[in-house]
């Protein structure tokens, strides 16, 4: 297996729009997490082999107390071969990265930091219950680079509740001056189960109009591009050839495992998701020895059109062919109509979206 | 009490015993509860058997608390003063729709209660059904009810009941219908002053028919109040309005359950069952006699009952297009005043053109269309029956605005007028006459009932009362002010046909009638609608309102500039799958109109705009 992805689910408190399985744990609990965990990993001993990106996601890893990031690292150690690892990244939240922490990530085998910053706007970080200033991020970045942490990612959010187009170009320039090499910048998405959506639908904020949204992302975009950021996924950029790895492995719809509370995993042609309950996750795991699970079927063609397409070259189509011994265009006629109104392109033997076709993805997704 | 036929002295005294009366009363003003009251304490059910408002047996009518289908209870009850009577109450719809329904089972009965909330006083429905009642020449007991009520004012309602309608309301029945109080006065005011049915069993028959019901295995069974002669099994009947005949295979009443009898005679109010198919070949009010020395002359007040409101019904799904058919004719069994024809629509495909008594009696339909068979349908705005006048002298009747001959063809257009009555507390006149005037209407009188009421008289275009004339004169009146209205006649318009096109595309089905003075202010409050009910589509759409091919109001739907899940959650793919299938879902239950999708709401968004 190629890729490994680790779930932490806790934190120290639940942003507005975050509708990821966490919560907020006591030690203890976090404790018993984390030895469940332990006996996961050992489930897929034989599967653990040739890792080469691993992700530790959350909510928020960076939040686990010293001790237990160290028993964290000591169990992937244990199971994973980090010679052969080449990207090993973990999510922080700015105001959990201190120099002791960091050393700890060093001596893990990270060697990849993504940095959740959101906005730089205080009253914006304040609503979206972000504990974290402006000046965290700058201090964590330098505690980072200190730590000879050489490649950075930030998650950026634009289309935030009474957001204008000044305050996504000012956080555009604030996200310029950091010296990063890589940024995920989403909108915000209004998902059921959270804060968001209550105060949604009590009727006390209005989500951005399509059209501002429009102008924003189309913003976005622009400034990245222009100071040296590669556009490589919906909503993806990178400078100097820093892809994120891990996910681009999962793009192009390779194999991988998911480990840890909500984990999603693809191998042998078949997607799995593990329960989305803490106290499921461990009480499974103790008396059957694995985690309560369910399980989707892997539609080859669909799956790897979802994905393949969301990177902006798009799919190759001669290893479409070799993939599925079929011709793209013929699996699916529809794609022409697409084609033809400038949705689409076909470019050096790819099938990509255009700017605008990118923005209408779902359009296009719903054919397949 | 066993009778054995043909002995007319028994006959006569069981008639003697009978009393039939209905309930007239407001929507929610309890009459429903007072049924139930009633045929407890005379023990017709027991409580098991009792349901919430058992009179009203469709889902329908217990969801909205209205009674839309006629019923009749025989009730055998051994009084205190140590006689036994036999009572046929026979309940009737509340709502304007069904006016004639109400004044044909008021006719099958000697006697009415009036029942009126202590607290709220007499409505215009209420006083629209008393006036029926009056002409039938019923004795009409007065029934104060809702007594407990803190706002309940007593006097108020008697000096009410007097001045408005005149009847003497010192005796008034005080009741709580709710506390079950009150009730035995009620039953013995029901025989002291209802008088027994009068008629003779041995002259030529003549039943009236008041209501029939469908039933699967043994055809449409009419509910029927004999008046003179005698009907039973093996009778050849004959309706008096179509001459039709049929062979009675079974009478009896309902308790509500149906009991078989021998025959029934004068005052027996039952059904007869008679293999009859057609439920057009038995409408209500006609008279039934037998083929053998028939009756002379019909009972009378029998009319065929005419649609009045028309619109198109259209599956969503142009393959259940079959369904609907079948669907249409299933209610059609039970509901005479349906009528429909196929229709077909540029825009909506295959459909039904629809006529319905009025608005309540078009949102049941449609309901039960959609939840007793499953079928999604569209619905374009509703129409009424206009009377075009071609220059070359021919007059047209036009119930689809798609269908309205070019202008330059037309001579002039007319349009149904109502005779509509108003009553509201006397703080809110203001309002409502404002509303009347913006809704075209003709003043012509306003009256006080008493110190606190008033009653004002309006002549009204149908079409505007078609439109939202109920939840407007709700909104200015806080609920306060009730109508009741009746055909007028016909009168002369400023009335062109208004297209609405989208995309540059004209779509029949949102062709509206307008009144030119109002047409651009309605044209764009209806494009602005539009343009917030259709969704945005990958390219710009205009939609566009126009008389007679010129354009006089505007508005455009911006293309869809932004659909992209911006985030893939940690290779949960199949979290996008949901999303992705919703918006397929979504998309099917449109419409696709040329080439835009246009969702079931915009159909009708001509009758709900803010002006």
């Amino acid at each position: 297996m190629e890729s490994l992805y680790i779930h932490i689910p806790f934190c120290h408190r639940i942003c507005t729009y975050c509708d990821f399985v966490k919560e907020v744990a006591h030690p203890d609990k976090q404790a018993a997490y984390l030895d469940a965990l332990a006996t996961e990993f050992a489930l897929y001993k034989d599967r653990l082999e040739g890792i080469k990106t691993i992700f530790i996601g959350g909510g928020t890893p960076s939040s686990l107390p010293l001790e237990q990031l160290q028993k964290l690292f000591t169990l992937i150690r244990s199971h994973v071969d980090l010679d052969k690892v080449i990207e090993f990244t973990i999510e922080c939240n700015p105001s959990d990265i201190t120099p002791a922490k960091a050393r700890c990530f060093k001596a893990g085998g990270i060697n990849r930091i993504s940095l959740g910053v959101q906005t730089f706007k205080a009253k914006q970080l304040a609503f979206l219950n972000r504990d974290h200033r402006e000046e965290d991020v700058v201090a964590a970045i330098d505690i980072l680079k200190a730590e000879c942490f050489a490649n950075i990612s930030v998650d950026m959010l634009f289309a935030l509740i009474d957001q204008t187009l000044a305050d996504v170009k000012e956080d555009l320039k604030k996200v310029l001056t950091l010296d990063i090499t890589h940024i995920s910048y989403y909108s915000l998405i209004l998902e059921s189960g959270t804060r968001l959506y209550t105060l949604y639908k009590k009727g006390e904020i209005a989500l951005t109009e399509e059209t501002l949204e429009t102008e924003m992302y189309e913003t976005v975009i622009e400034t990245l591009v222009q100071h040296g950021f590669e556009h490589y996924e919906v909503s993806n950029f990178a400078l100097d050839g820093n892809h994120c790895r891990h996910n681009l492995h999962i793009w192009k719809d390779g194999d991988y495992l998911g480990l840890g509370l909500g984990a999603h995993a693809k191998y042998d042609d078949r997607r799995s998701e593990n329960t989305g309950r803490v106290k499921t996750y461990i009480e499974s795991i103790n008396e059957t020895g694995k985690p309560e699970q369910i399980f989707y079927p892997y539609e080859d063609k669909r799956d790897y059109l979802l994905n393949g397409l969301r990177l902006i070259k798009g799919v190759d189509l001669s290893e479409y062919q070799a993939r599925f011994g079929t011709d793209l265009l013929q699996d699916y006629p529809a794609l022409k109509k697409y084609l033809e109104n400038n949705l689409l392109k076909m470019q050096a033997g790819r099938l990509a979206f255009t700017r605008r076709g990118l923005f209408l993805g779902n359009e296009v997704f719903q054919i397949f | 009490m066993a009778v054995k036929p043909k002995d007319y002295k028994a006959i006569e005294k069981r008639q003697k015993a009978i009393r039939n009366f209905s309930i007239i009363a407001h929507i929610d003003h309890g009459k429903s509860t007072l049924a139930d009251r009633i045929l407890e304490k005379t023990k017709s059910i027991t409580a098991r058997e009792m349901r919430e408002q058992l009179l009203d047996s469709m889902d329908l009518e217990r969801e909205r608390g209205i009674t839309i289908k006629l019923n009749a209870v025989e009730i055998n009850y051994e009084h205190t003063d140590g006689n036994p009577y036999i009572f046929h109450l026979i309940d009737t719809p509340g709502h304007v729709d069904f006016t004639y329904e109400v004044s044909r089972s008021l006719a099958a009965c000697e006697g009415a209660l009036l029942v009126v909330d202590a607290a709220q006083g007499i409505e215009a429905q209420t006083l629209a059904n008393v006036y029926l009642a009056l002409d039938n020449d019923l004795e009409i007991i007065p029934v104060i009810n809702k007594i407990d009520l803190p706002s309940a004012d007593i006097e108020k309602v008697k000096r009410d009941i007097e001045d408005v309608i005149g009847l003497d309301a010192s005796d008034a029945v005080l009741t709580s219908a709710k506390e079950g109080k009150g009730i035995d006065d009620i039953i013995d005011h029901i025989i002291r002053r209802i008088p027994a049915p009068q008629g003779n069993a041995d002259a030529p028959l003549k039943a009236l028919i008041f209501d029939s019901i469908y039933d699967p295995y043994r055809g449409v069974i009419p509910s029927i109040r004999v008046m003179e002669g005698t009907i039973e099994k093996g009778d050849i009947i004959r309706m008096m309005s179509n001459k039709i005949t049929y062979e009675v295979t079974e009478v009896g009443v309902t308790t509500p359950k149906q009991e078989k009898r021998d025959f029934l005679a004068p005052g027996d109010v039952g059904y007869v069952v008679a293999s009859i198919k057609n439920v057009e070949n038995v409408r209500v009010g006609d008279t039934i006699t037998k083929k053998e020395n028939p009756a002379q002359k019909a009972l009378p007040g029998y009319r065929s009952l005419n649609p009045m409101v028309f619109c198109g019904l259209f599956p969503i799904d142009s393959n259940r297009y079959n369904d609907l058919r079948e669907a249409l004719e299933r209610l059609k069994l039970n509901d005479a005043s349906l009528v429909f024809e196929a229709e077909s629509s540029q825009a909506l495909g295959f459909g039904f053109r629809t006529g319905f008594l009025g608005m309540l009696h078009m949102e049941i339909v449609q309901e039960r269309l959609e939840r007793e068979f499953n079928i999604d349908l569209i619905a374009t705005a509703p129409s009424v029956i206009y009377h075009v006048y071609m220059h070359d002298g021919v007059m047209q009747k036009i119930d689809n605005p798609s269908r309205m001959p070019d202008s330059q063809d037309v001579e002039r257009i007319e349009e149904p007028y109502v005779d509509a009555t108003i009553m509201c507390p006397k703080e809110y006149v203001g309002n409502i006459m404002e509303l009347c005037q913006n809704k075209r209407g003709h003043f012509r009188n306003m009256e006080y009932l008493g110190e606190y009421r008033v009653q004002l008289t309006y002549d009204l275009p149908l079409l505007e009362i078609v439109y939202d004339f109920f939840d407007k004169l709700k909104s200015s009146s806080k609920g306060y002010a009730s109508l009741d209205y009746e055909l007028k006649g016909y009168k002369p318009s400023k009335l062109v046909k208004m297209d609405i096109l989208i995309n540059h595309e004209t779509v029949d089905a949102l062709s509206t009638i307008v009144h030119r003075d109002f047409a651009f202010h309605r044209g764009k409050a209806i494009t602005e609608k539009l343009k917030d009910l259709i969704p945005r589509q990958m390219f710009e759409v205009p939609v566009q309102a126009a008389i007679n091919g010129k354009i006089i109001a505007r508005s455009t739907i911006k293309a869809m500039r932004k659909n992209v899940l911006s985030k893939c959650y940690g290779g949960d793919v199949s979290r996008k799958k949901k999303l992705l299938e919703k918006q397929k879902e979504g998309k099917k239950r449109m419409k696709s109109v040329g080439n835009v999708d246009v969702p079931q709401e915009a159909f009708l968004s001509v009758l709900s705009i803010d002006e």
